[in-house]
């Protein structure tokens, strides 16, 4: 079939008889293949084979010797170029990613230097002192390098955002500070008053060392029950002849509270017409509401992000499966009720006759008020948190009560501000109340009374304990309480003024990008300049 | 043969662009084949060199000096310090140098390469003096 065809010569079809064998099954597909093995294999071109008409066009096509070299070979140049063009671009590009990469990391650092170094001058270096407010100033750091500082308050902490460029590329950072503990706070109880001797009974213990009056701590027996413990203090019993009154300047507090007091009364430009809004989708950074102000998400999707300041002139409730995130204010002219599993975090809620805190919700924040401050029912106040109450003189009495009852746990300080040191004797008006299930972690400061029944870990000073066992009231008496200073964690920051030159570090960190846009934080939330 | 030589001596009295003379498709083709089959595996390999040479370099002097910050902090080890350290198949140079401003200390973490006296990365920042 195939000597039919292609009519080839004898010698060369019995030299390559092999070779056809081994490809016979290609005999049949075609005049151009035939040929093209012919070719390949015979080694030869023979000008007799019958050629077919498209093999004769490409033969003619590689017989041509008209060529085109120079357009030839400019093409060629031409990819060389190209290619090693693409290179030198690819390793320069990587180049500046990597020296990209390293100028982001380099402004990090000098951001966090602008911090540490504002933390310096705050803590009463360079001239300066706890009360130096700078709005975008500038601070020399090295050399030639500077930060742009802004330090403002955020309740009984400090905000402090630095700005710093390594060559053109420019990084924000914003920490919280807070105070480290001063002596006072390395005490597991100091008791003002000297006037009684701290008296343990049931199964009271206390782990670290206290600070009483010159009777120091005895044991008692409250309704024929003694104390069944085996040392009334596992620590050191430090006796005072004269009261002391450890250091706390409350100007900063009572800043951010007349801060909202202004709030309250220069909102009508602020305010929100309808009654009925969709409080997430609002992008209004202030928002103000005449009477009361009920906040329910109904929707655990659904979250009010701040940076935002909600105020009301009366009272906020807040419930369901309510989150409101990040830098939201929430200040009210009168009761704060927060409930029913609602979680807050990073926020500040100002109210002007009290704060209630219910039905398991969770809370990172601060709370403020002139009022009572209550939390029951399993809530949680997660670190660092803040609990103020600024006691008030009316009626003839002072009034100002934070009561932690129901297994609630607070995790940070909480802080009982009456002016000036009181002691009264049957005032409960006036009081910190740990009830038997509550648990602190971190510092109770209280300028008048304590009732402790639950468990501090960490430190108590207080004008004097305060126990009540019906009919009677009992002074400096602590009863089935625990405190323990030696389990409070490393690194418990509290807020600003427990020291007259505090030293002070960072609580908490985030990035701020710097064009207004979005940016994910260091704890993995949106932040948001 | 006297056909190549034709094409490779153009005549004088013709334009060069309009020379009939040249390569034929397939010596075109195959010299274009062996070209590229040189030149990119050649470029490919020139490109990688130079790329560890800068950039490889430099991203790991930048991770070491990192990694090196981070430790300091962490430990708040806030002294002088300088080691050498292989990583890759280089050998590199880390200090550490501390100064204290008035209870404000000024950290720098230098990363060399060796026998070299110009930083390849250095970072900066500072630290309240414990």
């Amino acid at each position: 079939m195939y000597a039919n065809s292609c009519n080839l010569g004898q010698t060369v079809e019995m030299k390559h008889e092999k070779n056809f064998k081994s490809v016979g099954s290609f005999l049949s597909v075609g005049d151009i293949e035939l040929w093209v093995i012919n070719l390949l294999f015979m080694n030869r071109f023979d000008s007799n084979m019958p050629r077919p008409h498209a093999l004769c066009a490409l033969r003619s096509a590689c017989n041509n010797t008209q060529g085109s070299a120079l357009v030839l070979a400019l093409v060629m140049v031409t990819i060389v170029t190209g290619m090693i063009g693409i290179i030198m671009m690819a390793v320069q590009l990587q180049w500046r990613f990597i020296r990209e990469e390293q100028n982001r990391i380099q402004a990090l650092y000098l951001a966090e230097a602008g911090v540490y170094k504002t933390l310096w001058y705050l803590s009463g270096n360079g001239g300066k002192d706890i009360g130096w407010r700078p709005e975008n100033e500038l601070v020399e750091l090295f050399d030639d390098e500077t930060a742009s500082i802004t330090v403002k308050e955020w309740g009984g902490y400090l905000r402090i955002t630095s700005t710093a460029q390594a060559r053109h590329v420019a990084k924000s950072l914003r920490a919280l500070a807070g105070e480290m503990p001063s002596s006072a706070f390395q005490q597991a109880i100091v008791i003002g008053g000297v006037d009684y001797p701290l008296v343990v009974t049931g199964r009271n213990r206390i782990i670290g060392n206290v600070t009483v009056g010159p009777e120091g701590v005895k044991k008692g027996r409250i309704k024929g029950r003694d104390f069944d413990g085996e040392n009334l203090v596992d620590g050191k019993i430090d006796r005072q002849n004269k009261p002391q009154r450890p250091y706390f300047n409350s100007a900063l507090f009572h800043n951010v509270l007349q801060k909202y007091l202004l709030v309250l009364a220069d909102s009508a430009k602020h305010l929100l017409q309808s009654n009925n809004v969709v409080l997430s989708q609002i992008q209004d950074e202030r928002i103000h509401v005449e009477g009361d102000l009920h906040i329910n998400l109904n929707d655990s999707t659904q979250k009010v992000r701040g940076p935002k300041r909600i105020s009301s002139s009366k009272n906020v409730l807040i419930n369901g499966a309510t989150q409101i995130l990040d830098n939201v204010e929430l200040v009210a002219g009168g009761k704060i009720i927060v409930t029913d599993h609602a979680v807050l975090r990073n926020c500040v809620l100002f109210a002007r006759t009290g704060i209630e805190v219910s039905g398991e919700s969770q809370i990172n924040g601060q709370l403020l008020s002139t009022g009572d401050i209550i939390l029951k029912e399993r809530s949680v106040l997660h670190y660092p948190s803040v609990v103020y109450c600024r006691s008030t003189f009316a009626d003839n009495a002072w009034r100002g009560r934070i009561l932690l009852q129901d297994q609630t746990v607070v995790r940070g300080t909480l802080i009982l501000d009456s002016g000036q040191w009181k002691r009264s004797k049957e005032n409960n008006e006036t009081i910190v109340q740990i009830t038997p299930n509550a648990k602190v972690v971190g510092a109770v400061y209280s300028m008048h009374n304590t009732e402790h029944r639950g468990q501090v870990i960490g430190s108590i000073i207080t004008g004097q304990v305060f126990l009540y066992e019906s009919p009677t009231i009992y002074l400096n008496w602590l009863q089935d309480a625990i405190t323990d200073r030696a389990q409070l964690p490393e690194g418990f920051l509290l807020p600003i003024g427990f020291s007259a030159q505090p030293q002070l570090d960072v609580l908490h960190w985030e990035e701020v990008k710097l064009n207004g846009e979005r940016e994910m934080g260091r704890n993995g939330d949106e932040v948001k300049e | 043969m006297n056909d190549l030589q034709n094409s490779m001596t153009p005549t004088i009295h013709q334009p060069i662009l309009k020379q009939n003379d040249g390569y034929t498709l397939v010596e075109t083709l195959v010299a274009s084949a062996i070209l590229l089959g040189v030149l990119i595996p050649a470029a490919l390999f020139l490109g990688k060199i130079t790329m560890s040479q800068y950039s490889h370099d430099l991203l790991v002097a930048t991770q070491l000096a990192r990694e090196e910050m981070e430790k300091t902090l962490i430990a708040a080890s806030y002294q002088d310090e300088e080691k050498l350290m292989d990583f890759g198949k280089r050998r590199w140079r880390l200090t550490r140098a501390i100064e204290n401003q008035s209870g404000l200390l000024v950290i720098r973490i230098k990363v060399f390469k060796p026998n070299s006296v110009n930083p390849l990365v250095e970072f900066k920042t500072m630290r309240v003096q414990p």
